[in-house]
């Protein structure tokens, strides 16, 4: 488990992991920047929002006019998030918002103590910052962007090239880790189960989902 | 004196095989050491969706 996207990118690069979730933006630069990886698996869709102080003056998009926003990177869906739904209401991402870089685990502490006056990032942090009484979910990422995908599954050339059954067995498991938490008759257990191999209680997983 | 070195000597076995035990991921060094056909495949990942 890594706490930020760019030290999962130089683990991947050094073949220290095979194999990695990413944001999609990530992994599309990776591959510009020449970078022998590919995009085996799509990841979910809709679980990130923009949440701000629920105490504070931030109540409309246009609300964040000169404010300071973390995401998880630039090379992020978060970030582009902030860019539709600023465009959208006649705003310029870089002209009138601040945007920093905060590992995903660091912005809820961040937004608590107002270092910062947003987040875009997935969950499970806008469900913690919710159920904390300090922040309040702005818009969701599908208002701004239907059929949203945030991570994906990248795995290494030559893993590809020098092992395709065991990476067939990966994305074969993943897919089907998927279904398994969609089983309706026993969603909550197996979604509390999940909330604890990512080290969250179960109040956020069940807000979160 | 040979009690007192016996028993510091018993202290650092303790110490270094509870740090052996806690701090060193044998599943991760044990798959080093295979055939690469054979390693299990590391896949890196956040706690965030």
């Amino acid at each position: 488990m890594f706490q930020g996207f760019p030290e999962i990118k130089e683990a991947l690069m050094s073949n220290k992991m095979q194999a990695a979730f990413m944001v999609a933006p990530m992994a599309i630069a990776l591959r510009a920047q020449g970078v022998p990886v590919k995009i085996v698996y799509l990841g979910h869709r809709y679980g990130s929002a923009v949440v701000v102080r629920s105490d504070g003056p931030v109540h409309r998009v246009a609300d964040l006019r000169g404010r300071t926003i973390a995401i998880p990177s630039r090379f992020s869906d978060e970030r582009l998030i902030v860019f539709r739904a600023l465009a959208a209401n006649g705003m310029n991402a870089k002209k009138d918002v601040r945007m920093v870089e905060m590992a995903p685990p660091d912005v809820t502490g961040a937004l608590a103590a107002s270092a910062i006056d947003a987040f875009s990032m997935g969950e499970p942090f806008p469900s913690q910052a919710e159920i904390g009484g300090f922040g309040r979910v702005l818009f969701h990422a599908r208002q701004y962007w239907p059929d949203y995908i945030s991570c994906v599954l990248v795995v290494r050339q030559d893993v590809i090239d020098k092992r395709p059954e065991a990476v067939q067995t990966l994305v074969d498991g993943i897919a089907r880790s998927g279904l398994w938490l969609d089983e309706k008759e026993r969603a909550k257990r197996h979604r509390l189960l999940a909330a604890d191999f990512v080290g969250q209680g179960d109040d956020v997983a069940a807000h979160a989902a | 004196m040979r009690r007192l070195i016996i028993a510091i000597g018993a202290w650092i076995v303790a110490i270094t095989a509870a740090h052996l035990a806690l701090n060193v991921n044998w599943q991760v060094l044990m798959n080093d050491r295979l055939p690469e056909a054979q390693r299990k495949l590391n896949v890196a990942y956040i706690p965030v969706t």
